[in-house]
């Protein structure tokens, strides 16, 4: 009944459209009459039946698959989303069956249901089923896990619900000396491997790791030819664990700070601000995933050969089940397990972790396209979003000692709830026409605007236990404290003409406009010009090119925006809204040696030069000589080759590919407020700037062939290779001479630090190889087997692979093992046709 | 039920309103190139008489596709069976003298005797023009001339640019820099098979940039990664205006698909005034090639470092984010640095 009184509704709303889908179908049949064709040349018996013969039954056909693998190793590297980290055997499967009723008939039903990677967490299935063009319905599930380690060692016991806790058995003892290595700054390293050495025995390896399951749902209902209205529904659930890690740090006493006023129940001191982030301490820990995300969607949609149109609505939610959570500070003489015998001195836990909260958003999108001519089409888009994020407050610290002082307890009370509200509009309008038989041109308006209406808060905090309060490194500035809702808007201008020269041969040139603006821009926001030649062109069937030069430039405008924390107090220039020349050259050419063989030849060159900094100001060395990204190139090039074969039993293809990735940036030292409270940088005789380039190659290599050797064999084999090689060069930086004469000791341990060495490359090197082989007893049963062989060798400095007694003395890390890895993997299976 | 079914009226009839005031008598867009047929017949026998020679397989797949359902009034064999989609081809099926050639349908879609692009298009857009396909005639492909049947299959069973796992395929014929990008360390699951370029992209043209499936580029990531939406507490600037400014989605020689590694990535914006910029040499995790302490000047001159402090940790893959671990957004009072 319902759904009588919706199609009644919808049919009356769309009347009007009766005149002109009639004119619609009339106009498609006056393409022409009927004739039946004379064959001569074809004899009488070779006539098949035409449509008055009895329809055939629905067609339908149906295999499955079943086998087993077995791997060699275990890599989680190799399995990591495949699913498969573990060496051993495993069952596979899959089906796929499928009907459809027989083209001749007036009947429309089919279904379909496919099954792939059975036995695996990459399974997957498919199902549909319907009338088509009348209505259908699908079902769809995704099973996609990740793996990221099955080494990663850490001393918290749970994964992060409620409060994380020291592994079973760990002793204070353990902790307490560890604490007394690292809670001020170290002065010898073996004192450091010895203390971390005793924490050693009670660290635990978790597997981080997550799986994602989704499940989706859709229903199409086609009204009449024209209308069609979809919705759908999905669910993915995704759960395990990411690798984190928690910082606590070294506070002195206990003092709540909001914004830039300072409030203390034990009065300020100077001591009150510090933090001093040379003596914070560090864990590696297996964070909790808990999420759960809805989509729902429904749309209807108008198509004729003139206007199509669309107006849909989309709900998504996002529901995280652990936005926050307790750890206690392995720092303090923490031991295994109950709460109150874990805070000696107080400070055992500290202030919570916030984990992704909760949100959703509401959108509406709406669509139409229309042809006033054949040749000449508007087409428009609109989408308007609303996104809330309402979660709870994440305490500022649950630390008991802190809130036995009732009036730190009272100050906290006075933190409100964040309310998070986020308009997204976005725009777009597009004309394309061709005037003349050879000329086409196109021009477009972008909109993307960025409203953030959410509140602005200055949280209380406590500076001992909730870390990033103002102190040492975070120089507090009039509204420090507060909240910065990130609104902004983007406009794009795009025009586009071309001109058709020679038969196979067109040029063409754009212009594009691109404006941006926002809130805590460091400007008003930038604008970019860009323009675009190119030409593509084509001789016979033989060769095709095109080649696309584009030259952009990319400036600021405006003042400089007053930034909220002070006159850019830490140097920060986005590269992203820096003034920037991009100069890029796009080349493609394919070639037809001959029938069989192809040969392409593709590359992509990019310079971006990014000129000086958005403020150039005499007073701060920083800006006036550029800071951030200077330089950035990219390069790749490379050659394909395809063959296949006239009778298309064999095809096989070469590819080789050559990227170089290069970014050089600079910097400046500035130590004047840094530990030793000394300038001592700036001094005569010394450089505080240096600069970085990186350099990233890599080269790709793959060979693939396919051959059907009989009717009842067929073999596969694919090859890929890669190699790439990340380096670093240095220059500049603190001089090591002017470190020796200095006298300051605590000043030279610091400027030490400041010194430019070089470091290791990082190297890694891929070989993937795979044997594949199907060979049919009959045309119903096959016998399928696999053989692949994947070798991957990693060099990091990043990984040291020692044991975790010999990183750092005040930072737990997680010492995973070694990526590189080979794994053989061999399988068989059977395929059976119904 | 009463204000659903005014909701569905409503909205039809706002679709309708367009209609009313635009559309004239519809006719079939094409482009001027393509030679509209002016006394177009049609074979009386339909499919069958195209099945006389073309009896074979890729040919005859078509008829176990949603193309070739003559009860669906949409589809080509619902109008003229192969002729639908080829055209009136009287002088293909006609008979041909000896050692003449014979003369080829009104629309061929492929081989080296391909009927033009736009005319090929033309015949696909005649039913394919809405949703998805709104934007097509602005996106790049068409505007590089792409032929919708360079990457779609009609007479097959199952298309292989439709189907997840064999979809790459198709697209790293032209995309050849994507096909060495699916292989490298940090890479998006495409060549396991569990992610397809149309996840992202929409190859028919989208009305935001690089033809994505949704209008940003942080929209399209949202689809999966829904916990990075926010808004949060505490935002930071980068990631709320674009993932890409840090993350190549194609794939990376550094982990999490990061454009550089950290600290030199987090460097690109972030200068002086932390006293963890450089990081080099004798910072490396683990070193022990000075184990001597830095107590004097002169040992800090010979490379000794102030071994414990964080500037070792900013080595180590994690880098900045170490300490600043909720680096895409903070709900914590005390995550202004994302610290928490």
């Amino acid at each position: 009944m319902t759904s009588k009184l919706t199609v009644l509704a919808a049919g009356l709303a769309g009347l009007c459209l009766v005149p002109s889908s009639s004119a619609a179908q009339d106009g498609d049949a006056a393409a022409g009459g009927e004739i039946d064709y004379n064959f001569p040349a074809f004899p009488a018996d070779e006539v098949q039946p035409d449509a008055t013969e009895p329809v055939e039954p629905p067609r339908y056909s149906v295999e499955a698959t079943t086998g087993i693998r077995y791997q060699s190793d275990s890599s989680v590297l190799f399995g990591r989303y495949r699913g498969t980290p573990d060496d051993g055997p495993t069952a596979i499967g899959g089906f796929e069956a499928r009907g459809r009723a027989d083209w001749r008939s007036d009947d429309t039903e089919y279904w379909e249901a496919i099954g792939t990677d059975l036995g695996l967490p990459s399974r997957s299935f498919t199902g549909r089923y319907g009338y088509q063009g009348s209505w259908g319905v699908e079902f769809h599930y995704d099973g996609q896990p990740f793996h990221w380690s099955d080494s990663f060692k850490t001393i918290y016991d749970t994964s992060g619900n409620g409060t994380l806790v020291a592994n079973p058995g760990t002793t204070s003892t353990a902790t307490a000396t560890f604490n007394a290595g690292s809670g001020a700054q170290l002065t010898t390293q073996s004192n450091a491997w010895a203390n971390s050495a005793q924490l050693e025995p009670f660290l635990e390896t978790r597997d981080i790791e997550t799986q994602r399951d989704l499940f989706e749902g859709g229903l199409t209902y086609h009204i009449d030819n024209r209308w069609t209205f979809r919705a759908s529904a999905s669910h993915e659930h995704k759960e395990g664990t990411v690798a984190s890690s928690l910082l606590f740090g070294q506070g002195f006493g206990i003092t709540v700070r909001q914004g830039n006023a300072l409030f203390s129940p034990t009065g300020a001191s100077a001591n009150a601000l510090g933090f001093n982030c040379g003596i914070c301490q560090l864990v590696y820990y297996a964070q909790p995933v808990d999420y759960d995300t809805q989509r729902y969607e429904a749309s209807l949609t108008f198509n004729s050969p003139k206007l199509q149109a669309q107006l849909a609505y989309v709900f998504s939610k996002f529901s995280n089940a652990d936005t926050s959570f307790d750890a206690l500070d392995p720092f303090t003489g923490l031991s295994g397990s109950n709460l109150p015998n874990n805070i000696p001195g107080g400070g055992a836990i500290r202030a919570a972790y916030s984990l992704p909260p909760s949100n959703m958003e509401h959108q509406v999108k709406a669509a139409i396209g229309y042809n006033f001519t054949p040749t000449t089409r508007l087409a428009a888009d609109l989408s308007y979003s609303l996104a809330l994020q309402d979660g709870d407050q994440v305490p500022a610290t649950n630390n008991p000692a802190s809130l036995y002082t009732p009036s730190v307890a009272a100050a906290l009370q006075n933190n409100d709830d964040f309310e998070g509200r986020l308009l997204n509009l976005f725009g777009n309008v597009v004309l394309t026409a061709m005037p003349l038989p050879k000329l086409n041109v196109r021009a477009s308006y972008t909109i993307d605007d960025r409203e953030d209406q959410s509140s602005v808060l200055t949280p209380f905090r406590v500076v001992g236990d909730g870390i990033g309060a103002p102190g040492r490194g975070f120089s507090p500035g009039p509204t420090s404290g507060d909240t910065h809702p990130r609104s902004f808007q983007s406009q794009r201008v795009k025009l586009t003409a071309g001109y058709r020269i020679l038969p196979g041969t067109r040029v063409s040139a754009d212009y594009t406009f691109t404006q941006k603006s926002g809130d805590y821009f460091l400007s008003e926001g930038t604008q970019e010009h860009a323009a675009t030649g190119r030409i593509r062109s084509s001789f016979g069937d033989w060769i095709s090119g095109s080649l696309a030069y584009t030259h952009a430039i990319r400036e600021p405008f405006g003042p400089l925006d007053p930034h909220p924390l002070g006159d850019n107090p830490y140097g920060i220039v986005p590269y992203f809204q820096s003034e920037r020349t991009r100069n890029q050259l796009t080349a493609h050419l394919d070639f037809m040696v001959t029938p069989e063989v192809t040969v392409s030849l593709h590359g992509k060159a990019t310079l971006d030069d990014y000129d000086l900094p958005i403020a150039p100001d005499d007073t701060n060395p920083v800006l006036t000589r550029g800071a951030g990204r200077r330089e950035n190139t990219s390069l790749q090039i490379g050659p394909d080759l395809n063959y296949v074969s006239r009778d298309g039993t064999l095809s096989a293809y070469l590819t080789y590919s050559f990227e170089r990735d290069f970014y050089q940036s600079h910097h400046t030292t500035t130590l004047a407020d840094d530990t030793a409270g000394n300038a001592v940088v700036r001094a005569a005789g010394n450089d505080p700037h240096y600069s970085y380039r990186d350099t990233q190659v890599t080269h790709t290599a793959g060979a693939g062939a396919e051959w059907q050797v009989t009717d009842s064999l067929r073999l596969g084999l694919t090859y890929s290779y890669q190699n790439g090689n990340l380096s670093l060069e240095t220059e500049g930086g603190v001089n090591p001479a002017y470190i020796a004469a200095t006298a300051d000791t605590v000043g030279a341990v610091n400027l030490q630090n400041f010194r430019l060495l070089p470091l290791p490359d990082v190297t890694s090197e891929l070989h993937s190889v795979s044997l594949t082989a199907e060979y049919s007893f009959t045309p119903k049963i096959s016998l399928l087997a696999g053989y692949a062989f994947e070798h991957f060798n990693f060099q990091d400095y990043g990984f040291d692979y020692r044991a975790i007694n010999e990183t750092t003395g005040n930072a737990l890390l997680s010492g995973d093992d070694d990526l590189s890895y080979g794994v053989h993997v061999i399988g068989a299976a059977v395929r059976v046709k119904l | 039920m009463i204000s659903r079914t005014l909701l569905i009226a409503g909205l039809s009839g706002l679709m309708a309103l367009p209609v009313v005031t635009l559309a004239p008598a519809a006719d079939r867009p094409t482009d001027p190139e393509d030679a509209a047929p002016t006394d177009a017949v049609y074979a009386a026998r339909g499919a069958d008489s195209c099945l006389r020679c073309h009896d074979q397989p890729p040919a005859t797949l078509v008829l176990h596709g949603p193309h070739a359902v003559r009860g669906d009034p949409r589809t080509p064999f619902a109008q003229h069976d192969c002729e639908g989609c080829h055209g009136p081809s009287a002088s293909h099926m006609g008979a041909v003298g000896p050692g003449r050639m014979r003369p080829l349908p009104a629309v061929v879609f492929s081989g080296p005797n391909a009927s033009p692009v736009a005319e090929r298009n033309a015949v696909c857009l005649t039913c394919h023009q809405s949703g998805l396909r709104m934007t097509w005639q602005s996106g790049q492909h068409a505007t590089s001339d792409t032929a919708c049947v360079d990457c779609h299959r009609g007479h097959t069973r199952r298309d292989p640019v439709l189907v997840k796992r064999s979809q790459p395929q198709v697209c790293f014929a032209c995309h050849q820099d994507r096909r060495a990008d699916s292989i490298k360390l940090s890479h998006h699951p495409i060549r396991e098979g569990k992610t397809a370029c149309s996840d992202c992209h929409n190859p028919h043209g989208s009305p935001g940039q690089a033809m994505l499936r949704e209008n940003t580029v942080n929209r399209t990531c949202y689809l999966c990664h829904a916990e990075k939406r926010g808004p949060f507490m505490w935002e930071h600037l980068p990631v709320r205006e674009s993932c890409v400014n840090c993350h190549d989605p194609h794939g990376s020689p550094q982990f999490r698909l990061l454009h550089q590694r950290p600290p030199f990535l987090c460097q690109n914006c972030h200068d002086r005034r932390h006293n963890s910029n450089p990081f080099s040499g004798n910072n490396l995790i683990g070193a022990n090639n000075n184990p001597a302490p830095p107590s004097s000047a002169a040992a800090a001159a010979a490379g000794v470092r102030a071994f414990g402090v964080m500037n070792s940790i900013m080595l180590s893959p994690r880098s900045c984010l170490n300490c600043h671990s909720n680096i895409h957004g903070s709900n914590s009072p005390s995550g202004r640095r994302f610290l928490r």
